[in-house]
């Protein structure tokens, strides 16, 4: 495994792919929001379909120490990817040298040079110990979170309950400590030390 | 009415032709408003385009608000939304209302806004020169129907009722005095109100259809009007050659 | 977002500063017509505004204000003229093809002299275009788009915090000016997410009333008259046909008409140093300028700083006013540069009235595919144009 080419506290730009109903602005807004909790310049956005549900649809955020001048995202450090459509469609937008964390449930990996991919089990976790195949994409924030320590844990916490539906929390917060879990292991598997990102534990 | 005019009119005079309808319907108006005893500075009058839209603008003093065609009851929602002590009168035309705004109308009687709305039917395009309107009779002679009308007139009563009008009434400006009570009612009723006033046009409607006497198109117009009671013996083919009058109001 | 880090880091200005968050550009939207006083909505959705009545159908019938969903947006634009005169702060907001509807509406409030503010969250267009892509094709609808002259003013948000101070400035140029106002945002910045200080540092401008000078003519320089409210007694006469001082319809009479056109267009004209507002970046040794509004003024920032790194001396004129537009500013820039280059998302609206204030050469950098324009695609452009 070649060492990792970002070093902590450049801006790093994350993308959530997947299909439209999977949640993936939710994520984006509330790794955003738990972004500038842990005392980060953010910047969210989206870029979806006329279509409600289904379609390939993109979540991104910018983590940064400095002011973000602009503030899309057209190549992506990290790549979580809940779809092959989406995995197809973006896996040649990331960064020499990125990370891609997919939802082995749905994605195929292909071969890229330079760039590290990752299957995870989200899906298949969230059904088996949550009986919510839909909560997948909270186990993916958990394991960017567990994989990449990006932000603070208990910054992600408070910027879910400030922004996913009270109904839908519980299950979330289970998914997000479950997706932490995997996402730690990975981390030690794959022997990444240093954070990725500009976020550093105080 | 024994009181002065000077009260409720801002003008001398009107700029209606002779013979039009739009007076009559203006003094019912105004004698509506006085014999409520409304206050004048709460009194919002909301027209659009076209000649009816001028019998409160300027000519009724109280604040008037004179639209763009087809909007006038659009505006008056807003109007009476922002400021719900205003009492708001829209008074307008068939065309006005009922045709480039009609989708205005419904949407007013479904949302149950509580506005009067005032349509003088004239049957006709008055202003623009005697084209079609959406209240033509089948037959009838126009700018824009030389050979007669070819589509059936809207029942506008009937529209706004099934949009949902809390009340609706339906009389010719030759019979003022329940003409003016249907006012009456109308902006005392807690929500939307309609009251269609058949107003001949002599200028554009009489002379396009060889009725060059002003009184014999009145008569004419009167002798179209039967009573709701009178309506139910006629065969649906009579009746649709008719104006049935009245009140229409859910029980 | 690159001008209100120290925002971010504490408190300015008077008072305690609210703390920072997070929000998208179509909320930051709605709270600062909150915040500025906004007593009516009326609207109809469309993408990608919608975020923006959503939030107001929630937040302003619990601070006494109005929310309505009208028919269409003819409709919405009528009832908030119709709430304006009411007495009530109103706006609406939409895209491309409600403004389209809008503009009979926007002729008349120009006419009457009625304050409001639009938001307009521009996508791609032509037509339906592409709903949820972006674009800034509306420019120069929202100046031209309604028949006879008028003179609208119109603000270009580059962040989410200028979402919130923008629509809060509006409303306060709509009453001093007695004239629709437009935000003219775009899919870009509305909906962006980032951080947003909701301040409480500025002042509201209240209405001017009063029955007894005319409401619709004023023969002083400031050319703004009083305007009462429905209910005031003042016995209105508000006519989209020409009308004298007091509102009477003129419509066959010569000087009435002249007076009128020529005073609504003034009392904004005139005014223009007021109204206009722009942001300089490294311009004091720039070769090449950038004039970019909107989201595309960001991409400029980052491309100019990109190119600075490089050695290239470029900087940026943001225009935060388009309408009535920074002549001055823009004829001055046009004086110390070279070469100006103008990006934006249509084929080029704005650079074609740079062109008329300039001698300059004047590049254009038109993208209208739906996406914002990438700081690279200028970088390529400036060292294309270099002199």
């Amino acid at each position: 495994m070649s060492e990792p080419t970002r070093h902590a506290g450049e801006p790093i730009r994350v993308r959530f792919g997947g299909l439209g109903g999977q949640g993936l602005v939710t994520l984006g807004a509330v790794l955003a929001e738990a972004g500038a909790r842990s005392g980060l310049h953010v910047a969210a956005s989206q870029a979806y379909g006329s279509r409600a549900r289904g379609g390939a649809t993109r979540a991104d955020v910018i983590l940064a120490s400095e002011p973000i001048d602009f503030p899309h995202v057209h190549q992506a450090d990290l790549l979580l990817v809940l779809a092959q459509e989406a995995y197809e469609l973006y896996l040649p937008q990331v960064a020499p040298g990125g990370v891609v964390l997919a939802d082995g449930f749905f994605v195929k990996l292909e071969e890229r040079p330079g760039v590290r991919q990752h299957c995870l089990a989200a899906t298949s976790a969230a059904m088996e110990q949550l009986g919510n195949k839909v909560a997948a994409n909270f186990v993916m924030l958990g394991a960017l979170l567990g994989f990449g320590r990006v932000v603070g844990e208990e910054a992600v916490g408070a910027a879910m309950r400030n922004l996913v539906n009270k109904r839908f929390l519980e299950v979330n917060r289970k998914a997000f400590e479950l997706g932490c879990g995997l996402g730690a292991r990975l981390r030690e598997d794959t022997g990444l030390r240093e954070g990725v990102g500009p976020w550093q534990r105080s | 009415m024994t009181r002065a005019m000077e009260h409720w009119l801002r003008v001398p005079h009107t700029a209606f032709c002779p013979g039009c309808g739009h007076g009559i319907l203006m003094g019912a108006l105004v004698r509506a408003c006085d014999e409520l005893a409304l206050d004048r500075r709460q009194l919002l009058f909301v027209s659009g385009i076209g000649c009816a839209a001028w019998i409160p603008s300027p000519n009724i003093r109280a604040d008037t608000l004179h639209t763009l065609h087809g909007r006038a009851v659009a505006y008056a929602t807003g109007a009476k939304l922002a400021n719900p002590k205003l009492t708001v009168i829209v008074v307008s035309g068939d065309g006005d209302l009922a045709s480039i705004g009609g989708n205005h109308l419904i949407h007013a009687a479904r949302r149950d806004v509580p506005l009067t709305v005032v349509c003088a039917n004239n049957e006709i395009y008055g202003m623009t020169g005697g084209q079609t309107a959406p209240t033509t009779p089948l037959g009838a002679l126009s700018a824009t129907d030389p050979l007669g009308n070819r589509y059936r007139p809207f029942d506008l009563i009937a529209l706004v009722k099934g949009a949902g009008a809390r009340y609706a009434a339906r009389w010719p400006v030759t019979q003022p005095r329940p003409l003016t009570d249907a006012l009456k009612r109308a902006i005392t009723t807690p929500g939307f109100a309609f009251v269609e006033a058949i107003s001949p046009c002599p200028t554009q409607f009489g002379r396009r259809n060889r009725v060059d006497d002003v009184t014999k198109l009145y008569d004419q117009m009167a002798g179209t009007c039967v009573t709701r009671e009178a309506a139910r013996a006629l065969s649906p083919a009579e009746r649709a050659r008719c104006l049935v009058i009245g009140e229409f109001i859910d029980e | 977002m690159p001008k209100d880090d120290s925002a971010v880091k504490g408190a300015q200005g008077a008072g305690p500063r609210p703390e920072p968050q997070v929000l998208m550009g179509n909320y930051a939207a709605a709270e600062g017509a909150l915040a500025a006083g906004c007593g009516f909505y009326a609207g109809y959705p469309i993408t990608p505004s919608s975020e923006i009545m959503e939030v107001l159908a929630e937040r302003l019938p619990r601070q006494g204000g109005v929310f309505v969903q009208m028919e269409d947006e003819i409709a919405s634009f009528a009832a908030v003229i119709g709430a304006s005169w009411a007495g009530a702060k109103a706006m609406t907001a939409t895209a491309g093809p409600g403004l389209s509807l809008m503009l009979e509406g926007i002729g008349y409030a120009s006419f009457t002299e009625t304050p409001l503010v639009l938001v307009d969250v521009q996508r791609a267009g032509p037509a339906t275009g592409q709903a949820t892509r972006v674009g800034s094709g509306d420019v120069l609808q929202v100046r031209y788009g309604a028949h006879g002259d008028t003179c609208p003013i119109a603000l270009s948000p580059w962040s989410v915090q200028e979402m919130y101070d923008q629509v809060i400035r509006a409303f306060n140029l709509a009453e001093r000016y007695r004239t629709p106002v437009f935000v003219l945002a775009d899919e870009g910045v509305g909906h962006l997410r980032e951080t947003v200080v909701l301040h409480r540092d500025f002042e509201l401008v209240a209405r001017v009333r009063g029955n007894d000078q005319p409401p619709f003519g004023h023969p002083d320089p400031d050319g703004v008259p009083p305007m009462p409210i429905f209910g005031d007694g003042a016995n209105l006469m508000v006519t989209g046909s020409t009308h004298d001082a007091w509102g009477f319809r003129k419509v066959d009479d010569a000087e009435p008409h002249d007076l009128l056109v020529r005073r609504i267009n003034r009392k904004i004209l005139d005014h223009a140093e007021d109204i206009c507002e722009v942001d300089g970046r490294f311009l004091d040794d720039a070769e090449v300028a950038l004039v970019a509004y909107g989201f595309s003024g960001r991409s400029a920032l980052a491309a100019v700083k990109a190119l600075r790194r490089a050695g290239v001396k470029v900087g940026l004129l943001r225009l935060k006013t388009l309408w009535p537009f920074p002549a001055r500013q823009v004829a001055e820039l046009g004086k110390a540069v070279r070469r100006l280059v103008v990006p934006e998302m249509n084929l080029g609206q704005v650079g074609g009235v740079v062109r008329q204030h300039v001698r300059c050469d004047v590049e254009l950098l038109g993208q209208v595919n739906g996406e914002v324009i990438e700081p690279e695609a200028i970088e390529r452009k400036v060292r294309e144009v270099l002199p």
